[in-house]
């Protein structure tokens, strides 16, 4: 591929790199990543992977910015309250970078929507953080083949894992089913330091580009877990489950389940 | 399916868990038939809020103590400062899985004590195999 | 002289500077094959230190270096490897 003078410039830092050059350069341009949620993971990922210039970009979510996501929602300013999630990332990220096109997905996912939403796309990246959500993309994804990178945040926490379906254990070799409500928190109640998030998106941005460029180690059959607080790193081996009902040897799960939502989806 | 402990030894796993704080507690438990018999109060060898792992030392020195007073695994105990007695994605991640080198402990009730109210803990158990959580009810006797 | 080597293409990058003499020799030598000798004419001193380091450093072999003029020089670079196709 030729570069332009432009795009010499923007992307030297990353043609220097040994393991990127022009070829892995061309990939990235190339790239096609959907993000599930704009919102407070959704919006560092998407912005480093425009930084990255990763060539299409779909958002999928249909919420409105609010006052209470600028502490986190980093996509989004004072100026767009009030503006759809989507169309505000759509403004931040192709500004950033030219070479960047946005697709817009302004609808809520439900079974009925995300096949043939997520068909178009190379890659997924779960920033929802609310399980019923989780568990659709999850089945969608394995049932497509397509690499999902899914993290969860909560307070001073937060983890991250990359889903290789075929290769690896899926969000459902874990837990098998959600859990019942109550059980967990959920981010409405108990808080969440925005940094928090931005460092967890940015690690789910890391494991994009690498799954694009097929570099380093991803974590694949891995969980990835980091606690602000006392800044402990730690890495949990995820097992695959040869009885998954949706990833095993014999699924069990042949459709999607859209299951109740018992809390808000806003994140 | 149950698990019996008397009112004695789930104060000891209480006490130890808050005696943990600010980091994860955790141990194990020995008995027969559903009974707890005997505490095991063990160190969290990797200390954080959200995370411990029992000493392998310590773990096998309990498996022997049990093994001389002709007692079973019937649980292992840890904590939750600030979550839900509830297992984690780790607790599960963690938990028994046939064919992999983690554990055996097939059998084991999960106990998790939540100490998000300090002033009340609560303590739930759970049965954990292959991504499978079934809550198993604590009765407290005596 | 230079006419022992032969050269398979040449990139005039006078005016660039690091990094971008680099970036630019990196990029023409990738659309390379192995064994083709990439000629690479610069005129920023800093960067005839840099550029065969960091090419070496990726496995590709410096044959030559020429200084033309006072403010000129020439690279003679071979491509000897070539990243692994995914």
């Amino acid at each position: 591929m030729e570069f332009t003078e432009d795009q010499i410039l923007r992307y030297s830092r990353h043609i220097l790199l040994p393991e990127v050059g022009g070829e892995g350069q061309e990939k990235i341009l190339n790239a096609k990543v959907v993000l599930v949620g704009a919102g407070g993971l959704g919006s560092p990922v998407g912005y480093y992977l425009a930084a990255a210039g990763v060539g299409t970009i779909g958002v999928i979510d249909n919420d409105r910015v609010e006052m209470s996501n600028l502490q986190r929602q980093i996509a989004h300013n004072t100026n767009r309250v009030g503006v759809l999630k989507a169309d505000s990332a759509k403004e931040t990220y192709e500004t950033l970078n030219h070479d960047v096109k946005v697709v817009t997905h302004k609808e809520r996912l439900t079974s009925q929507n995300i096949m043939g939403i997520i068909r178009d796309y190379d890659i997924v990246v779960d920033g929802s953080d609310n399980f019923p959500t989780r568990y659709l993309v999850n089945d969608a994804c394995v049932m497509q083949k397509k690499t999902l990178v899914s993290a969860a945040v909560f307070r001073f926490e937060g983890q991250v894992m990359s889903i290789f379906p075929g290769q690896g254990p899926c969000y459902r070799c874990l837990f098998e089913v959600p859990p019942p409500p109550g059980m967990v928190p959920s981010c409405q109640e108990a808080g969440i330091l925005g940094a928090v998030t931005g460092v967890i998106g940015t690690i789910q941005a890391t494991e994009v580009i690498k799954a694009i460029l097929g570099i380093g180690h991803p974590l694949k059959g891995k969980l990835l877990l980091w606690n602000a607080l006392d800044m402990s790193f730690r890495t949990v081996k995820v097992p695959r489950n040869r009885e998954c009902p949706v990833c095993g040897e014999n699924p069990t799960i042949r459709e999607l389940i859209d299951y109740e939502q018992f809390c808000s989806m806003s994140h | 399916m149950q698990l019996a402990i008397t009112k004695a030894d789930l104060q000891t796993i209480t006490d130890h868990c808050m005696k943990g704080l600010p980091n994860e507690a955790c141990g194990m438990l020995g008995g027969k038939d559903g009974r707890v018999g005997k505490v095991y109060c063990l160190t969290n060898a990797k200390p954080g809020p959200d995370y411990y792992e029992m000493d392998a030392e310590e773990q096998f020195r309990v498996m022997k103590d049990l093994r001389g007073q002709g007692l079973d695994l019937v649980g292992l105990f840890h904590s939750h400062p600030t979550g839900q007695a509830y297992p984690s994605s780790v607790d599960v991640a963690q938990a028994y899985w046939p064919g992999t080198e983690l554990p055996n402990y097939p059998d084991a009730v999960y106990v998790i004590v939540s100490l998000m109210d300090r002033t009340k803990p609560v303590a739930r158990g759970f049965s954990i195999e292959e991504g499978k959580v079934n809550e198993v009810s604590l009765v407290v006797i005596e | 002289m230079a006419d022992e080597i032969k050269i398979d293409r040449t990139i005039d990058i006078r005016g660039q500077v690091c990094p971008y003499t680099f970036v630019r020799s990196k990029l023409a030598i990738e659309k390379m094959n192995l064994g083709e000798v990439l000629e690479i004419i610069l005129d920023h001193k800093p960067a005839i230190e840099n550029v065969p380091k960091s090419m070496e450093n990726e496995g590709q072999k410096v044959l030559k270096i020429d200084q033309t003029a006072e403010r000129e020089w020439h690279i003679f670079v071979r491509k000897d490897k070539e990243k692994k196709k995914a």
